[in-house]
């Protein structure tokens, strides 16, 4: 590929040195760009079924059935005057968001979103993606102490204390994909689960994907884990001081996170981009039609990518759904939710998984 | 240990229940009414815009008995000139004004008038750029016949 591209360039009567030192940025412009355009029609998304959710209407002016609404607020809050008060520390009130968006960036970097779709492959992904989804929280932490003002402090202690809790019934849960796969890489980690439905790990670690999916939520900040935000009390948390971009970068990580947190959990409990048969649909069904080899590889790359976002939207449908039942825990409850129930179920799913795979392998 | 798990099950079971509705307001169509396209469809005892009646032939409701003046919780809400017609002996309603921008919407008036000639209508978009064009006179709160009609229609239908 990089052959391909010097060539391009050289035909432009550009030097090589452009080349090499472009070349690292593209997969990086790519994911930034995916990013934005998940999260806008993600935004757009949640409007529109919470909207029916609740027998209301959602966004319908702008576009067709408020399709471009999304846009709209995001060339709007780019366009927001800058507000920082007085009191503010300047220099972390502008850290912050920056901290709390970058490390959700590199995570999608590191997902397997198809076979080849993969920015960074590396041995250990597994751990960095869950090390480097802790760090947003430090963004948010500074968010709360930089602003000078009790809401936005308060929201980012419950931020510190809910992230660190959570943090741990997290790792336990994803601890029995590692003992199942064998692996801490996430492509290995996919191809472990080939096979069809009943080979995926959602079955031998069923209560690892309640607890992850649980875990996940409360690390988004989402309904009804959204203590760090919670409008009805802290006005709007870590950002109530926020204006313009800086907002709109939390935003955007926010829903980033959701985003690739779905991501993850179908990447690691619902077989990723495989499919729930024995193969893929195009080999299935086309493979006397067509016999060129390379459109059955961009068949099967396509239908790769279909599956992996048929199953992240479902889940992103449900965790919309489960934001428009059900209403906030209050502080206590989150705590004791987390240490006393999630944390035991964790390591009996990882008991669980281990005895399964003793039995399976014998070994 | 056992009492976690009664617990965890109740819970399970509530949180689908609620789940469940919530899945069924999906389906219904939205009660959102998209105000300046479609307008509400008010009842009515709906307190709006006054307006005066006139009869089936044309004449004025009104008697100009100054009823409503006198029960109107505003001062000077309404402004009422009478003069007696010299041949008929009648009175005769010169001027009429209310200035619905005072107005507190109570409906006194309309209850007090012994020949329902002032009631309120449904009209509420009463938004204006200056207190002066809030002011109407004898002419803008009079309707015609027809409508003075279809207005009393509606009014008795509530008496029933």
């Amino acid at each position: 590929m990089y052959d391909l591209y010097a060539k391009i360039l050289n035909i432009l009567r550009l030097p090589e040195i452009i080349a090499q030192l472009t070349w690292a940025v593209i997969p990086f412009a790519c994911i930034a760009a995916l990013m934005v355009f998940v999260v806008i029609f993600l935004v757009l998304m949640e409007r529109k079924f919470l909207a029916w959710l609740t027998v209301r209407k959602g966004p319908n002016r702008v576009g067709p059935n408020g399709f471009l609404q999304t846009f709209a607020d995001a060339i709007k809050l780019l366009f927001k005057e800058d507000i920082m008060s007085e009191e503010t520390n300047k220099l972390l009130f502008t850290i912050a968001p920056v901290i709390a968006f970058a490390p959700v960036m590199i995570i999608y970097g590191l997902m397997p979103f198809t076979e080849h779709l993969i920015a960074i492959n590396i041995a250990v992904g597994l751990f960095l993606v869950f090390a480097l989804s802790s760090l947003t929280t430090v963004g948010i932490v500074l968010a709360g102490w930089s602003s000078n003002n009790k809401y936005s402090l308060l929201g980012g202690m419950r931020s510190a204390a809910q992230a660190i809790s959570y943090e741990i019934p997290l790792v336990i849960a994803v601890l029995s994909i590692a003992v199942l796969a064998g692996s801490l890489n996430l492509k290995e980690i996919v191809t472990a689960q080939s096979g069809g439905l009943f080979s995926w790990n959602i079955f031998p670690a069923f209560i690892g994907f309640i607890v992850l999916f649980i875990c996940s939520i409360a690390e988004v900040n989402r309904v009804p884990f959204d203590l760090p935000e919670a409008e009805s009390e802290l006005v709007s948390g870590y950002n109530t001081e926020y204006s313009g971009m800086k907002f709109a970068l939390f935003f955007l990580a926010e829903y980033a996170a959701l985003f690739i947190m779905s991501v993850l959990i179908s990447t690691l409990f619902l077989g990723g981009y495989l499919p729930p048969f024995n193969d893929y649909l195009s080999i299935i069904l086309l493979d006397n039609i067509i016999k060129n080899q390379a459109i059955m590889d961009i068949l099967i790359h396509l239908e790769q990518g279909f599956w992996l976002v048929a199953k992240t939207y479902t889940l992103l449908f449900l965790i919309i759904w489960i934001r428009g039942t059900l209403p906030r825990l209050r502080a206590d409850q989150l705590m004791g939710f987390s240490w006393k129930f999630l944390l035991p179920l964790a390591f009996i799913n990882l008991i669980l998984t281990s005895i399964i795979k003793l039995a399976i392998q014998g070994y | 240990m056992k009492n976690a798990v009664n617990k965890t099950i109740s819970g399970i079971i509530e949180i689908a229940r609620g789940m469940a509705t919530i899945m069924k307001h999906f389906f219904r169509p939205s009660i959102t009414l998209e105000y300046p396209e479609k307008k509400p469809d008010l009842p009515p005892r709906f307190r709006g815009r006054l307006a005066l009646l006139t009869n089936s032939d044309g004449t004025d409701a009104c008697i100009g008995c100054k009823s409503c003046v006198k029960v109107c919780p505003c001062v000077d809400l309404i402004q009422i000139e009478t003069s007696k017609d010299p041949e008929t002996k009648k009175i005769v309603v010169e001027q009429f004004t209310i200035d619905i921008g005072r107005c507190i919407f109570c409906g006194n008036c309309t209850e007090i008038c012994p020949k329902n000639a002032i009631v309120s209508t449904d009209e509420f978009e009463l938004a204006d750029y200056s207190r002066e064009s809030l002011v109407f006179d004898k002419k803008a709160l009079t309707l015609d016949p027809e409508k003075s009609q279809r207005l009393r229609d509606k009014k008795e239908k509530e008496v029933k």
